[in-house]
Parts: C-alpha cells; sequence; structure tokens
C-alpha cells in the first residue's frame, strides 16, 4: 500500500516523475478502455486528466484514505467520467439539481461535477485578456484593492475595483453562454 | 453600496446580523440577485480550485503520453476497413463461382448399401428436393390435351400453356447451372415427341454407382410427384463403363398421352442422379 500511496503523495507535491510513471503505467490501460467504448485518444486523455485532478483534490482532504489499490480508484473515477461523457455525446441529457451546492452521498460525483464546472470557467477565464486574469486571480486570492494596484499598474484602487467588475461581469457572461453550463442548469 | 460590493460582503461574512437579513430577503425577492450571488460564488470556488502549476505538468504528461492523432486517421481506418470488406466479398464472389452448390444427392463411396429399388421412392427423393430454383417462365408449346386415366387431360391444368412442376422444374433448372456429374445427350431441353414414339435415353454419368437405375417419369402435375404416380417406371440394367463413368444408351417406348414430363434417374440407393424433362405431341 505504501507504492499505492507514493501516487497520491506525488500527486499533492506535483512531483514529475512520479506522475509520470502514473501515465506510463496506467495511461494506455484507460485508453484502451475509452476507445475501445467508442471514444477517442483525446478523450482518453480528458477523462484521465480530470481523474487525476479529482483524486488530488479528495487527497487534499484530511481524512482521505486511499483503501484500494491506486489503479483500481483511478480507473473508478474514469470510468464515471467517461459515462458522464459519453452520454452527453449521444445527446442525453443529465439532470443536475438548480443548486450549485450539488448535494450528493456520493463524494466521487460531487467531484466529478466540479470538475466539469471548473472546466467550463477555466475556458471562460482564458478568454479573458491577461489584465483581467491577473486582477481576478489576485482579488480571489483576498489582496487589496491597494495590492492589485500595485501588481497591475493600475491609476487607483476606483479603477482597479471598475475593471475588476466588468472583468467579472464578462467572465460571467462567458459562462453563461456556454453551452454546456446551459446544459447543466436548463 | 452597489449590489456587487454587497455581494463581496456577504459571502465573506461582512456584513452586520441586520445587514445581512435585509440582503437575503431582497434574494428571496430577486431573481436576478440571487443568479449574481450564484455565479460569484462558483467563480470563488473556480479560483479556489485553480492549480495552473499542476494543470500545466498534466498537459505536458498528456500530450507525450496521449499524442494527438492526424484528423485522418480515422478516414485511413474507415477506409482500409471499407477495402478490407471488399475484398471479402470479392473472394466470397469467386470462391462461389468456383465451387458450385450440389443439386442433388449424389453417390460417394461412403453412401450406405445398396438396397433393392422399392416403388415407394418418392418420400426419400422428396428429401433431396430442399429449395426449388427459380422456375423458368419458358413457355411450353401449346398441346392438345388429352386424357390418360380417369384424370382430367394434363393440358387442361394450364388452360394453354402446360404449367411446369415447380419442385421438378427447380430440380431441373438447378441441373442445368451444375451439370459436372453427367452429360445428358438425349433427350434434350427441346426433345418434343410423339406419342407413342420411342424415345432413347442417352447419358453419360460420372458415378461410382453402377446400373441398375430406374427411371420414373411424372407428369407436370404436382400432385403425381408428391404422391409418386408415375406415368413410367422402368429399370435400366444395363450401362456401357466402369469405376466412376457409365454411359446409358437405352431406348423406351412412351405409351403417355400429350403433354409435359419430367423424367428423374435414380440409383439403387434411392439417390437421385440425374432428372430431365420433354413434351410429348401426337
Amino acid at each position: 500500500m505504501l507504492v499505492q500511496r507514493k501516487y497520491i503523495d506525488g500527486l499533492l507535491t506535483h512531483d514529475s516523475k512520479i506522475i509520470e510513471s502514473i501515465y506510463r503505467n496506467y495511461s494506455h490501460r484507460i485508453e484502451h478502455h475509452v476507445v475501445r467504448s467508442g471514444g477517442s485518444s483525446e478523450d482518453a486523455r480528458d477523462v484521465f486528466q480530470d481523474a487525476l485532478v479529482i483524486i488530488y483534490h479528495k487527497a487534499q482532504s484530511p481524512d482521505f484514505q486511499l483503501t484500494s489499490r491506486f489503479y483500481t480508484f483511478l480507473f473508478g473515477i474514469c470510468f464515471r467520467l467517461w459515462e458522464r461523457k459519453r452520454k452527453k455525446k449521444s445527446f442525453q441529457t443529465m439532470t443536475i439539481p438548480v443548486d450549485a451546492g450539488y448535494i450528493s452521498d456520493d463524494d466521487i460525483e460531487e467531484k466529478i461535477f466540479e470538475r466539469e464546472q471548473y472546466k467550463i470557467f477555466l475556458a471562460a477565464f482564458e478568454e479573458l485578456d491577461q489584465i483581467c486574469q491577473q486582477i481576478l486571480t489576485l482579488f480571489f486570492a483576498e489582496k487589496s484593492m491597494e495590492e492589485i494596484t500595485q501588481q497591475t499598474n493600475l491609476k487607483n484602487a476606483h479603477t482597479t475595483r471598475n475593471r475588476k467588475y466588468r472583468c467579472q461581469k464578462k467572465l460571467e457572461k462567458l459562462v453563461k453562454d456556454d453551452i454546456r453550463f446551459q446544459d447543466f442548469y436548463k | 453600496m452597489d449590489d456587487q460590493l454587497i455581494i463581496e460582503q456577504y459571502v465573506a461574512g461582512k456584513l452586520t446580523p441586520d445587514e445581512c437579513a435585509a440582503f437575503e430577503k431582497r434574494l428571496a425577492q430577486e431573481q436576478d440577485l440571487a443568479e449574481s450571488l450564484r455565479l460569484y460564488q462558483m467563480t470563488q470556488r473556480f479560483m479556489a480550485q485553480r492549480e495552473p502549476v499542476l494543470e500545466q505538468l498534466l498537459d505536458t504528461m498528456g500530450n507525450k503520453y496521449f499524442p494527438a492523432k492526424p484528423w485522418y486517421t480515422k478516414w485511413i481506418i474507415w477506409a482500409f476497413t471499407g477495402l478490407l470488406l471488399l475484398a471479402v466479398a470479392v473472394l466470397f464472389i469467386i470462391y462461389n463461382a468456383k465451387i458450385p452448390a450440389p443439386s442433388t444427392d449424389l453417390p460417394t463411396e461412403n453412401k450406405p448399401a445398396p438396397s433393392e429399388l422399392a416403388p415407394s421412392a418418392t418420400p426419400r427423393l422428396l428429401d433431396t428436393v430442399k429449395t426449388p430454383a427459380p422456375i423458368s417462365k419458358e413457355p411450353e408449346p401449346s398441346f392438345t390435351p388429352s386424357t390418360q386415366t380417369d384424370k382430367p387431360p394434363i393440358a387442361a391444368i394450364a388452360s394453354s400453356v402446360y404449367k411446369a412442376n415447380p419442385i421438378l422444374e427447380g430440380l431441373w433448372q438447378e441441373q442445368l447451372r451444375n451439370n459436372q456429374y453427367f452429360e445428358l445427350l438425349n433427350p434434350n431441353r427441346d426433345t418434343i415427341l410423339i406419342t407413342q414414339q420411342q424415345m432413347v435415353i442417352q447419358l453419360c454419368l460420372r458415378t461410382t454407382f453402377p446400373p441398375p437405375y430406374e427411371l420414373r417419369v411424372y407428369s407436370n402435375e404436382p400432385s403425381d410427384f408428391y404422391n409418386d404416380n408415375r406415368s413410367l417406371n422402368t429399370i435400366i440394367t444395363e450401362a456401357i463403363g466402369q469405376a466412376d463413368t457409365f454411359i446409358v444408351n437405352h431406348p423406351i417406348n412412351l405409351p403417355l398421352t400429350e403433354g409435359l414430363y419430367y423424367w428423374l434417374l435414380v440409383n439403387k440407393a434411392e439417390e437421385l442422379l440425374t432428372v430431365g424433362k420433354f413434351n410429348i405431341v401426337k
């Protein structure tokens, strides 16, 4: 189990060698499963990466315990991710509670949902210009308006606040316009 | 205080209890405000989840271990599969063209021991008839019917053209397509005989079964074949040849009325060797 735990620790510490060993040992097995069930290598890549991020977030919880082999855990998450993706590809709509809190008794399902939501926001965030990205990053890192002004070379705190407001509204609009987001909340 | 600032302070827990109660009251009434709060909370969660270093690392590994395939890869696979299927289809057609399906039970070395020729051989023959080939629409000459027994005249079954017996016609057609086991010299497919004329059956059989053979003649009426009601029955005891080739040269009288007839040559094991047909006119 120590060997299995090393993968978790490697993810938590962003250890490139251990993360590479995860890819080297397991990527082809996940790819085989995804491709065999009608997906592409690109689908497999997304599923694999999302699963590792989900494991990373779960492992950050202090009460997290790996109760199975790492691959079993990884495969379980990949399997659920791929099933959801495949359902969406075949135009089957899913019903998700309107509440963004998404209450589920299955923690993994919740993490998968969060990951999908995260990717919608990430796509929108990457469409913002550099200054907007910087302002929002600093703002949500709880930096004061003065610090943000200083780091972004804007005129003053008032200008920064206005700019931050516009950036945030733009991000929200991009998210709301994303068809995946509309699918979630329709 | 603008709504955005209130939302930020509400989420940060910086509103006084009164301000908080007033805000929550507005939330219940104003849908747009509730939507803004929800999006703000989602944005906050997104920003908290961001792990640019990890994502970058995973992107690099993904590129290495899931290399992008060219867009035309799928087309190549489909094209290859299509060609493969085409090749299989062509091979199948060639194979079927070279190896014809057996038309009837032809004798082999392992056939059961010959038994005495029984007059009630038809059920066995019927067993050999599986799916009749399509019936030729070749019109038979119009003949004037006459009676043979107490049955109605054969030609009366069809008003102007004799109807083919579907089973025997099917066998005959199949035999025409697959005739490597015999060579029929007489009567050929166009033979028209005069009633009471003598007919000579001339054929070369490639079979390991020596004579005797039984020649059975049936009218075109299906029930005659089903009921084994033969118009003529004769045993051919002599044939020239040996081993696997026998030449039959057998004259028979035809005490038959006008009509369309089918003849079947059967060996002692009740197996159909060949089938033919002829017409009789006055």
